[in-house]
C-alpha cells in the first residue's frame, strides 16, 4: 500500500517555494491592482463568493484524492486549503462590512449636503422675497398698490396685479 | 502527470493566493479605518 506521496513535493519544492515567495512579496503592480479591486464592495463580494466556492471544491478534492489514493498528504492539503480559504473569507467579510459602513457614511453626507443646499436656497429666496420651489407664484416684494394675497398657495407678499383665483385684501384700484 | 501532483500544485498556489488576498484585505481595511477616523 502506497501510503506517502512526499516525493513529488521534494521535486516540486523549489518551484512551489518560488511561487509562494513571488505572491507573498509585496510586488507594487500586483498589490496596487489588487487594492483597487478590494476598494469596491461589489468586487469584494465577488471575491468572497469565489473564495467560498474554492474552499468547498478544494476541500472536497483533497478528501477525494486522500480517500482514493490513500494519501495523508491529500487530506492535509485539503485541510490547509480549507483553513486558508477560511482566513481569506474572514478578512474579506470584515473588509466588506467596513466598505458598507463607509459607503453609508458617504451617502449620508451627500444627502445632508443636498438638504443643506435646499435650505440655503430657500433662505436666500425668503430674504430676497421670491420663492423658488413654487414657480408661477413669484411675487415682487414691493408694491405701490399695497394689495396682499391671502390664499393658501401664496406667501402673503404683496401683488402688483390682481390674479384670478387669488383672494385679495383691499381694493385693487 | 499524477492528478494528485496537479492537485497539490493548485492547492499550494491557492493557499498562497488566499494568504496574499487576506493580507491585502487587512491593509485596505486599516486604510479605510484610518481615513474614516481622520474624517471624524
Amino acid at each position: 500500500m502506497e501510503y506517502l506521496h512526499a516525493e513529488f513535493l521534494v521535486v516540486l519544492g523549489p518551484a512551489l517555494l518560488t511561487a509562494i515567495l513571488g505572491l507573498l512579496v509585496n510586488t507594487p503592480s500586483l498589490g496596487v491592482s489588487l487594492r483597487s479591486i478590494l476598494g469596491s464592495r461589489e468586487h469584494v463580494e465577488t471575491l468572497l463568493g469565489l473564495m467560498i466556492n474554492s474552499a468547498f471544491v478544494g476541500t472536497a478534492a483533497g478528501a477525494l484524492f486522500g480517500y482514493g489514493g490513500d494519501s495523508r498528504e491529500a487530506y492535509l492539503m485539503g485541510g490547509v486549503v480549507g483553513l486558508a480559504a477560511l482566513f481569506a473569507v474572514t478578512r474579506l467579510s470584515k473588509l466588506s462590512a467596513q466598505l458598507a459602513s463607509s459607503e453609508a457614511k458617504v451617502s449620508h453626507r451627500k444627502m445632508a449636503g443636498t438638504v443643506r443646499s435646499i435650505i440655503r436656497s430657500e433662505l436666500l429666496a425668503a430674504n430676497s422675497g421670491t420663492r423658488i420651489t413654487k414657480p408661477g407664484l413669484n411675487h415682487p416684494r414691493k408694491c405701490s398698490r399695497k394689495l396682499h394675497c391671502h390664499c393658501q398657495n401664496c406667501c402673503g407678499t404683496p401683488l402688483k396685479v390682481e390674479r384670478p383665483g387669488h383672494r385679495m385684501k383691499g381694493k385693487f384700484k | 502527470m499524477n492528478p494528485l501532483t496537479v492537485y497539490t500544485c493548485l492547492a499550494v498556489v491557492f493557499v498562497a493566493l488566499a494568504l496574499y488576498v487576506g493580507r491585502q484585505a487587512r491593509i485596505v481595511q486599516e486604510d479605510l479605518r484610518k481615513s474614516s477616523l481622520n474624517d471624524e
